[in-house]
C-alpha cells in the first residue's frame, strides 16, 4: 500500500542523520602531558578556601604547602617525620620556657619580589587568630588570642620575631604547629594592599601572596587548579614547570585518563581500579601514608554501653586483618592507637585481634549471655559504610545484633557531636603532626565542660587523670620523656577507652612510570610536588 | 477614535504584561519559600558542612551566628529574599564565591551539553518516530522500539562509562573528560561561557574543535536519552495521525504518501511535539548528574547535588531560582510556537 520512494527517501534520511554523527565524532584528541608538566586527576570539591589561614582540609593543604613556606616543615625525604628549618631558620627559648625568639631567614623573596622580613612573619603569626576561622584553635589550645597577640607575638629586629605562650610548651610541639599550613608566612604588603575589611580573606581565596616553590596561576572551584614553578625559591626550584590538578569525580574515569596518558596520576582510585591497573607496563602503584587514622567508638553515656566489659568485647569484634587485607586492601594499614605511624609517640603494638569466643565470655560476664542489640552511626560513603556492614558481619559472629543507620556525613556528624549515638564510625585526620593533636582530642576530656570537639568527651569517656597526663606531655621538654609519656598515655587508651582504632590510612595512587619523586602524601600531612620529575 | 482605541489596547497590553510578570515573581517567589523551608529542615546542619569534624564549640557558634542561623526561620528567609531582590545571592560555602559568578560559570556547561543533546534527540528522534508509525510492527518499528527501550532501562551512567570506555579509551575517536584539554583553557575570553560559541567568536578554531570532541560524546549519551523519549511520543502522535479520515481522504485523492506524512500529519501533531520537545530540553537544562559525574563536566547538576549535600543553601536557591527561571522561559517560547504552527491559538 506504501509506494516504495519515500520508503527509501525515510531510510536514506535516517542513515544520512546516523552518518553526520559518527563522522563528526571522528576528530581526535590524544595528547601525551609535557615533559615539563605533573598533570593529576584528583577529587579536589571539598577545596572551600585557598587562604592558608582558612584552609583546613586536607585537599586544601596539598595545594598551599607546595604554595606557601612555613617557619618550619618536615623532611619530605624521610620518613621519620624528622624536623628542618623553613622561614624560620633557627630559634631560642627563653629561661622560663615561655618565650621563643625565632631568627627569620634572610634573602627569601615572595613570588612578587618583595622581600621576607620578621614584620610579615609578625602579620602572618597574629592574622589567622584576627580573622578567626576554624584552624585558629589551633593557635587558641597554645594560649595566643585575637586580644593577646598584639603582646605576645612581637618584632624584635629586621629578623628576629618572639612569640610568648601561656605555658612553657615543648619545643617540638611548638615547631611542629608552626609546620602546619596556618603557619603560612603570606607577603603582608601585597595582601594589605588587596586586602578589604576581612584582612584580605577574600583576595587570598582567589590568588597566593607567598614564598614558596609554586604560585597559583589558575583556580576554578569544583574544576581544576594550575601551579607554576616559583624559578628562585630558596630551597631551589622544582623540576617541573607547571602543576595541574583536575577534578575527576568518578574513579573509573581517571582511571581512562591515566590509561590513555591524558593524566601522569590517578589520585583516587578504588582498590578495583588498582588491582586492574597492577602489572601493567608504563604504570606504577605507590602507596604514602597519611596521618588518619580509622575508628569506631561506643558511646559510653549509653547505659549498655557504660561497662567496661562490653566495650572490651567489641574490640574483639573487629576483623582487623579482614578491614586491612580484604576491605580496603592498599588503602589502609593495620593500626590499633591514635597516634599514627611515624609522628613522636607513635606505638606500633595492636593488642586486639577478631576474637568472637573471648568477646562471647565478656558479655557473659557482664551478664549479656544471650547477646547484645545495638546501632551503629555511619557516614553513607565509602569506606566508612563498608566498614560498617563488616562490622555488622563481625559482631552478629560474637552474639552483637549491629543496625547499620547510614546518613550524610553532615548528618551523622551532628548526631555524634551531642552524643545520641550508641555506636558511631570515624575517621580522623591529624591537624599538625604532633602527638599532641590528637591526644587533645582522644585523651584529654576536662571535667565539668561540655566539650563537643573532643573526640572523648562525645564518648562520655570521663578521664580526669588521664587528661591531667595528656597536659603534662605538652610541657615535656626533652623529646624522648615527651614521646615516653605519649606511649604510656596510649597504652591506657588501648585497655580502657571507648575506641577501637583499627587502622590507618594510605594514600594509593596510580601514575606513568616516567613519573618519579611525586608524594601524594607525606610526614608534612600533604602532597609533595616539588620533587616529581619525569623521566 | 482611532487613538483611543489603541490607547486602551496598549492599556490592556501594558495590564496583561504586568499581570504575567506578576505571576512570574509569584511563582519564582513561592519556588524559593518551599527550597528555603525544605532546606531548613532538612537534617544536615550547613555549620558542620562549615567547619568539619574537629571543631571546637567556640568555632561552631561563631559560624552559626555568622549564617545567621540563630535567627527565627521566618527572619532568615525575609533577610533572604530582600537582599536577592536587589541582585546579591550570596556567596556559597562551598566554593566561597558569589553564587551568582558559580552560576555564571557552570550553567552555561549544562546550556552547551543538553543542547547539543536535544539538537541529537529531535534529528534523529522525530525521524526515527516517523518511521516506526509508518512502518507499524515491521523491522524499522521494531528496531526503534529496541532502541527506545534501552535508551529508558539502561542506567545513564553505564552508557557513559561505555561510551568513554570504548569512544575514547579504545577508539580514541573523541576527547576526554572534562570541557575542554587542560592545555586549551584560559586561551578563549569568556562572553558567553559556552565555550563552542567563544571559540568561535575569538576565532579560535582549535579550542573550537578540542571544546566539540569533547562534547560530542556526553552530548550523545544525554541525546540518546532524549531520542528514546522523542521517538516514542513522536510515534504515538504520528500513528494517530494516520488513522485519522483527513489521511484516508488525502491518499484516496492521490496525494504521494510523502506529502501525507511530512507536510499533513507532521503539521497537525508539531503542537503536541513542542510541547515533548521542550520538557526534554528543560529537564536536560536542569543539569544531569549522572552524566555529569562520569564526564567530569562541570554543569549546573553537579553544583547543586554538592551544594545540597552540604547543606549549602544560597547555592541551591540560587541553582533552583536559575531552573525555575529556565522552565517558565521554556514555557513561553512553547506558547508563542503553538501560536505560530496553530491558528486556533493565535
Amino acid at each position: 500500500m506504501i509506494p516504495s520512494l519515500p520508503k527509501r527517501a525515510l531510510f536514506s534520511a535516517g542513515v544520512a542523520a546516523l552518518a553526520a554523527g559518527a563522522v563528526s565524532g571522528a576528530r581526535t584528541a590524544q595528547a601525551q602531558t609535557p615533559r615539563t608538566a605533573l598533570v593529576i586527576a584528583a577529587t579536589i570539591d571539598d577545596l572551600v578556601a585557598l587562604d592558608p589561614h582558612h584552609s583546613f582540609e586536607v585537599t586544601g593543604s596539598d595545594l598551599l604547602k607546595n604554595v606557601y613556606d612555613q617557619l618550619f616543615a618536615l623532611d619530605p625525604t624521610k620518613d621519620t617525620a624528622e624536623l628542618q628549618p623553613g622561614v624560620a631558620e633557627s630559634f631560642t627559648v627563653s629561661g622560663d620556657g615561655l618565650t621563643f625568639t625565632f631568627q627569620i631567614r634572610q634573602g627569601v623573596r615572595f613570588h612578587s619580589g618583595n622581600a621576607l622580613t620578621a614584620a610579615d612573619v609578625v602579620y602572618s603569626l597574629r592574622r589567622p587568630l584576627l580573622i578567626n576561622r576554624t584552624p585558629a584553635f589551633m593557635y587558641r589550645s597554645v594560649g595566643l588570642t585575637r586580644e593577646n597577640v598584639e603582646q605576645t607575638v612581637r618584632q624584635d629586629g629586621e629578623f628576629t620575631v618572639s612569640v610568648t605562650f601561656n605555658r612553657a610548651y615543648a619545643p617540638s610541639l611548638i615547631q611542629n604547629l608552626f609546620t602546619a599550613t596556618i603557619a603560612s608566612v603570606l607577603d603582608s604588603r601585597l595582601v594589605q594592599q588587596n586586602a578589604g575589611e576581612d584582612m584580605g580573606n577574600a583576595w587570598l581565596n582567589r590568588n597566593s601572596a607567598a614564598s614558596g616553590a609554586y604560585r597559583i596561576a589558575r583556580y576554578q572551584p569544583n574544576e581544576s587548579y594550575t601551579l607554576e614553578r616559583n624559578d628562585s625559591w630558596w630551597r631551589g626550584r622544582a623540576n617541573l614547570q607547571r602543576v595541574i590538578v583536575r577534578h575527576v569525580p568518578e574513579a573509573s574515569t581517571q582511571r581512562l585518563l591515566l590509561e590513555r596518558g591524558d593524566v601522569d596520576v590517578a589520585r583516587s582510585l578504588t582498590p578495583t581500579d588498582i588491582t586492574a591497573l597492577r602489572g601493567r607496563p608504563n604504570l606504577t602503584i605507590a602507596e604514602f601514608p597519611r596521618g588518619t587514622i580509622q575508628y569506631f567508638s561506643a558511646n559510653m553515656t549509653f547505659p549498655l554501653l557504660s561497662n567496661p566489659k562490653v566495650v572490651e568485647a567489641l574490640k574483639y569484634l573487629v576483623d582487623y586483618d579482614g578491614i586491612a587485607n580484604n576491605l580496603l586492601p592498599g588503602q589502609v594499614f593495620p593500626h590499633q592507637s591514635f597516634i599514627p605511624r611515624a609522628i613522636l609517640g607513635a606505638v606500633d603494638t595492636r593488642p586486639y585481634t577478631y576474637d568472637p569466643n573471648r568477646a562471647r565470655r565478656l558479655l557473659a560476664e557482664a551478664g549479656h549471655a544471650n547477646g547484645i542489640a545495638l546501632t551503629i552511626d555511619t557516614a553513607n560513603s565509602f569506606p566508612s559504610l563498608d566498614v560498617a556492614q563488616t562490622l555488622q558481619a563481625s559482631m552478629a559472629r560474637g552474639g552483637v545484633r549491629l543496625e547499620v543507620l547510614p546518613a550524610t556525613g553532615a548528618q551523622v556528624l551532628a548526631k555524634f557531636r551531642a552524643r545520641n549515638h550508641q555506636l558511631f564510625i570515624g575517621i580522623w585526620g591529624l591537624g599538625y603532626p604532633d602527638p599532641h593533636y590528637n591526644a587533645d582530642s582522644f585523651a584529654s576530656n576536662p571535667p565539668g565542660a561540655d566539650n563537643p570537639g573532643k573526640l572523648s568527651w562525645r564518648n562520655g569517656w570521663e578521664i580526669p587523670e588521664l587528661t591531667r597526663r595528656t597536659e603534662a606531655a605538652m610541657t615535656e621538654r626533652d623529646q624522648n620523656a615527651r614521646g615516653a609519656l605519649y606511649r604510656q598515655i596510649e597504652e591506657e587508651f588501648m585497655n580502657t577507652s571507648p575506641f577501637a582504632v583499627f587502622a590507618q590510612q594510605q594514600v594509593q595512587v596510580a601514575h606513568r612510570s616516567n613519573l618519579t619523586g611525586y608524594m601524594a602524601s607525606s610526614p608534612g600531612l600533604s602532597a609533595i610536588y616539588w620533587l616529581a620529575n619525569k623521566g | 477614535m482611532s487613538a483611543t482605541t489603541g490607547g486602551a489596547s496598549a492599556l490592556r497590553g501594558a495590564l496583561r504584561g504586568g499581570e504575567f510578570v506578576f505571576q512570574v515573581a509569584l511563582t519564582l517567589l513561592g519556588l524559593l519559600a518551599v527550597t528555603f523551608f525544605i532546606g531548613r529542615v532538612v537534617p544536615i546542619d550547613p555549620v558542620l558542612a562549615v567547619v568539619g569534624d574537629q571543631a571546637p564549640r567556640d568555632v561552631y557558634e561563631a559560624v552559626r551566628i555568622e549564617l545567621g542561623l540563630d535567627q527565627p526561620l521566618w527572619m532568615q528567609f525575609w533577610l533572604y529574599v530582600q537582599k536577592m531582590a536587589v541582585g546579591d545571592f550570596g556567596t556559597s560555602l562551598v566554593t566561597n564565591r558569589p553564587v551568582l559568578e558559580d552560576i555564571a560559570r557552570v550553567f552555561p556547561a549544562t546550556l552547551e551539553l543538553s543542547t547539543i543533546a536535544t539538537i541529537i534527540g529531535v534529528a534523529l528522534g522525530v525521524p526515527m518516530g516517523i518511521a516506526g508509525a509508518v512502518y507499524q510492527d515491521r523491522w524499522p518499528d521494531q528496531l526503534v522500539r529496541v532502541i527506545g527501550l534501552v535508551g529508558y532501562s539502561v542506567p545513564i551512567f553505564w552508557l557513559g562509562i561505555m561510551g568513554l570506555l570504548v569512544f575514547y579509551g579504545v577508539l580514541g575517536w573523541v576527547a576526554g573528560p572534562g570541557r575542554l584539554g587542560i592545555f586549551f583553557e584560559d586561551i578563549v575570553p569568556a562572553v558567553t561561557g559556552v565555550i563552542l560559541i567563544d571559540a568561535a567568536i575569538a576565532g579560535e578554531w582549535e579550542v573550537f574543535w578540542n571544546a566539540f570532541s569533547h562534547v560530542v560524546l556526553p552530548a550523545a549519551v544525554l541525546g540518546y536519552f532524549s531520542i528514546a523519549y522523542i521517538a516514542r511520543m513522536t510515534r504515538s502522535f504520528m500513528l494517530d495521525q494516520l488513522s485519522q479520515e483527513y489521511v484516508v481522504t488525502a491518499r484516496a485523492k492521490g496525494l504521494s504518501e510523502a506529502r501525507i506524512i511530512w507536510v499533513h500529519a507532521l503539521r497537525n501533531i508539531s503542537v503536541q511535539l513542542v510541547t515533548v520537545i521542550t520538557l526534554s530540553y528543560a529537564r536536560l537544562l536542569e543539569g544531569a548528574v549522572l552524566t555529569e559525574t562520569v564526564f567530569a563536566w562541570p554543569g549546573l547538576g553537579r553544583y547543586l547535588t554538592t551544594a545540597l549535600l552540604a547543606a549549602d543553601m544560597n547555592a541551591v536557591l540560587g541553582g533552583t531560582l536559575v531552573v525555575g527561571a529556565v522552565f517558565v522561559g521554556l514555557n513561553l517560547f512553547s506558547d508563542a510556537l503553538y501560536k505560530l504552527l496553530d491558528p486556533r491559538a493565535r
